[in-house]
């Protein structure tokens, strides 16, 4: 197994005697000459300004470098055929305010059980005392918008569940959602920032949709893995120390249960080679978590659980925002996107999208066009849903 | 999100053998399964030190010797397995499995072989224990016992461990065969459609564990020696080395029943 010694924002590390096999080396850091990661925050108000520090950012940061790690290695690529490489072994040494509390046995152990589930990797992490410069985080305002006073935390991927989860639970169950999207490239984020606009316009009348951008992401070379196993546990730890901060106490990741569940189509995906994003398992093993961080704090839940992608549709057809469809984007190859064909059509986020728009009759709203290579539909059984 | 990382097979001589005979007119599930052993044979060989694996099958040892004894409660206790009233099977089978998982994430084992171990200990529990008609709903821990205690005999542990190599080596199999078989299916393949697909791998999945029958008596043998001579207490290092050992006899059988005429 690999094993990877990072050093975060300039955090020592202790030599160590020579070894046969050393260790890969990383260096992560935000600030200054050396800075190869984007912790950049936009938020539409300043009242969390001066929240984001203590625990909730311990907790951001050490997600966001976590993230930054994960890309920072390979694990094996396709032609690993005994998936040697996929699995690593990271120890982490960064540094937090709460150094007590992070230093306990039970919440590190929480954090590696969380990270080591989702990832598939294993997680260890050597904590050290964050000097007064790295306790907060550089945040970039936006004070055009209106943050109103929202009652639950949605996160906003730009995706098909995402969509459907906050028009459920704006139109539908009367909440007042804050969206919080992560946006690793700017075509995505202008994806994102469309979407949310176009809901505003559509249901202006109930609540302004306040959406806070979140833009961790490495910078300077291509990451070396793009699996993203851990960018969900950076979503979820941005979001919760979010609604800590703002006194919520929910915060919804969307997925509908078959993706959720992510059942391994064939005999070669085990473990998190089938992503565990929102697994039911990877959410009980973080609310464990945050229970530690924010006692008393917000739960992350996903609202779609119990249900299909064509169900999920349903929740966007009766809030008749069939229109809305087109402005929402579940590719996972984001590389290849143009502006025409915004979906590559082979991942197998799209051919989920695919299947469902078709089984809920919405084809007319998620054309083929939109597609680089669209499924064989001469295979699929007729179907005569009119989309209304 | 639901993203997957799927693979494929390496370009080298041996694994294009193995993707010719997919293209191949008459489809051989022995042949196949010979020929991907033969493509993996260095990787396999190396799984003899591989503890993930290992500690799959010690933990089925395990289970199945302290259901011989009056201190079962307390033997799982120390394997880190709890036994809470109301269990049902199949939570507790879950439980087994997860420390199993557990083990993989401490121990330096690479690869997904480990990870496939811990599957195959779940099919082996699953299609023995989980089929005594234990409540899905809760059962005693008495029942729990009895329903192990009737896999702790010689003859019947050994159809315990036929059923768990019999499907780690039908996921071995499948895990290199999946990656490339959806391009062989449609004409002019010989696997018309997925239906023809799905019996094939159905097939293959059989082959293999009937090639592990092998291993019925020689694991019974191996377990009620050893099980007697360490007074129920089998070391992880003995259930390593049986392993190995036993990994290089289901290869060898593979290959000699191809061998045959």
């Amino acid at each position: 197994m690999k094993r990877v010694v990072v050093d975060c924002e300039g955090a020592i590390v202790p030599q160590v005697a020579s070894v046969p096999e050393p260790p890969i080396r990383r260096s992560l850091n935000h600030r200054g000459q050396s800075a190869n990661v984007n912790l950049q925050i936009r938020i539409p108000a300043t009242a969390l300004l001066a929240g984001i520090d203590g625990r909730s950012g311990d907790l951001v940061r050490i997600a966001s470098y976590v993230y930054a790690a994960d890309q920072s290695v390979s694990r094996g690529g396709e032609a690993d055929v005994y998936g040697d490489g996929w699995r690593r072994h990271f120890v982490v040494y960064i540094p937090v305010t709460d150094l007590e509390f992070w230093t306990q046995e039970p919440v590190s152990q929480a954090l590696s059980d969380t990270l080591g589930f989702v990832s598939g990797d294993v997680w260890n992490f050597q904590f050290s005392q964050a000097v007064p410069e790295q306790r907060q985080l550089t945040l970039d305002i936006d004070p055009s918008q209106v943050f109103g006073e929202p009652d639950s935390v949605y996160l906003f991927s730009g995706g098909l569940d995402s969509l459907a989860a906050v028009l459920e639970g704006a139109v539908q169950l009367g909440k007042k959602p804050l969206l919080v999207s992560h946006s690793p490239a700017f075509n995505i984020e202008s994806h994102q920032r469309k979407l949310a606009s176009a809901v505003r316009d559509r249901f202006q009348q109930i609540w302004s949709f306040p959406l806070i951008r979140v833009g961790i992401h490495r910078t300077g070379s291509d990451p070396s893995d793009y699996s993203q196993r851990t960018r969900s546990f950076l979503f979820a730890s941005f979001s919760s120390a979010v609604a800590n901060l703002v006194g919520l106490a929910d915060v919804f990741l969307a997925d509908n249960g078959v993706v959720s569940l992510n059942l391994p189509v064939n005999g070669q995906l085990v473990g998190a080679k089938a992503s565990r994003s929102t697994h039911p398992k990877f959410l009980k093993l973080f609310n464990q978590l945050v229970a530690k961080v924010f006692p008393g704090g917000p739960t992350v839940k996903n609202p779609l659980w119990d249900r299909t992608r064509s169900e999920t549709l349903k929740v966007i057809m009766d809030t008749g925002s069939n229109l809305l469809l087109e402005e929402t984007n579940s590719c996972s190859h984001r590389r290849y996107r143009t502006r025409m064909q915004a979906h590559c059509g082979v991942c197998s986020q799209c051919i989920d999208r695919r299947f469902a728009t078709l089984a809920a009759g919405l084809s007319e709203y998620d054309p083929p066009e939109g597609y680089r290579k669209d499924i064989p539909q001469r295979h699929l059984p007729a179907r005569t849903g009119t989309g209304q | 999100m639901g993203h997957l990382r799927m693979g494929r097979l390496p370009k080298t001589r041996r694994w294009t053998q193995v993707v010719d005979l997919l293209d191949a007119g008459s489809l051989d599930t022995g042949e196949l399964a010979a020929a991907v052993l033969e493509a993996a044979d260095y990787r396999l060989r190396q799984l003899a030190n591989d503890q993930g694996l290992g500690y799959s099958f010690w933990l089925l040892t395990c289970i199945a010797l302290a259901a011989r004894g009056n201190t079962f409660v307390e033997d799982l206790s120390r394997l880190g397995i709890t036994t809470d009233p109301g269990l049902s099977s199949l939570q507790f089978i879950a439980q087994v499995t997860d420390r199993a998982r557990e083990q993989i994430s401490v121990s330096p084992s690479e690869g997904d072989f480990a990870e496939l171990g811990s599957l195959a200990l779940r099919t082996a529990l699953t299609e023995t224990v989980g089929q005594q008609g234990l409540s899905l709903f809760g059962s005693s821990v008495e029942d729990l016992q009895t329903a192990f205690r009737g896999y702790s005999t010689q003859v019947q542990f050994g159809r315990l461990a036929h059923r768990f190599f019999g499907d780690f080596f039908a996921r071995v199999l499948r895990s290199f065969v999946d990656r490339e078989l959806s391009n062989h299916v449609g004409s002019p393949s010989p696997l018309a459609n997925l239906n023809e697909s799905r019996n094939f791998l159905d097939g293959l999945d059989l082959h293999a564990r009937q090639s592990s029958r092998v291993m019925e008596e020689f694991a019974g043998g191996w377990y009620s020696r050893h099980g007697w001579e360490s007074q129920g207490l089998i070391s992880r290092d003995e259930t390593q080395r049986f392993v190995a050992y036993s990994l290089r006899k289901l290869r060898s059988e593979i290959k000699r029943e191809q061998d045959q005429p």
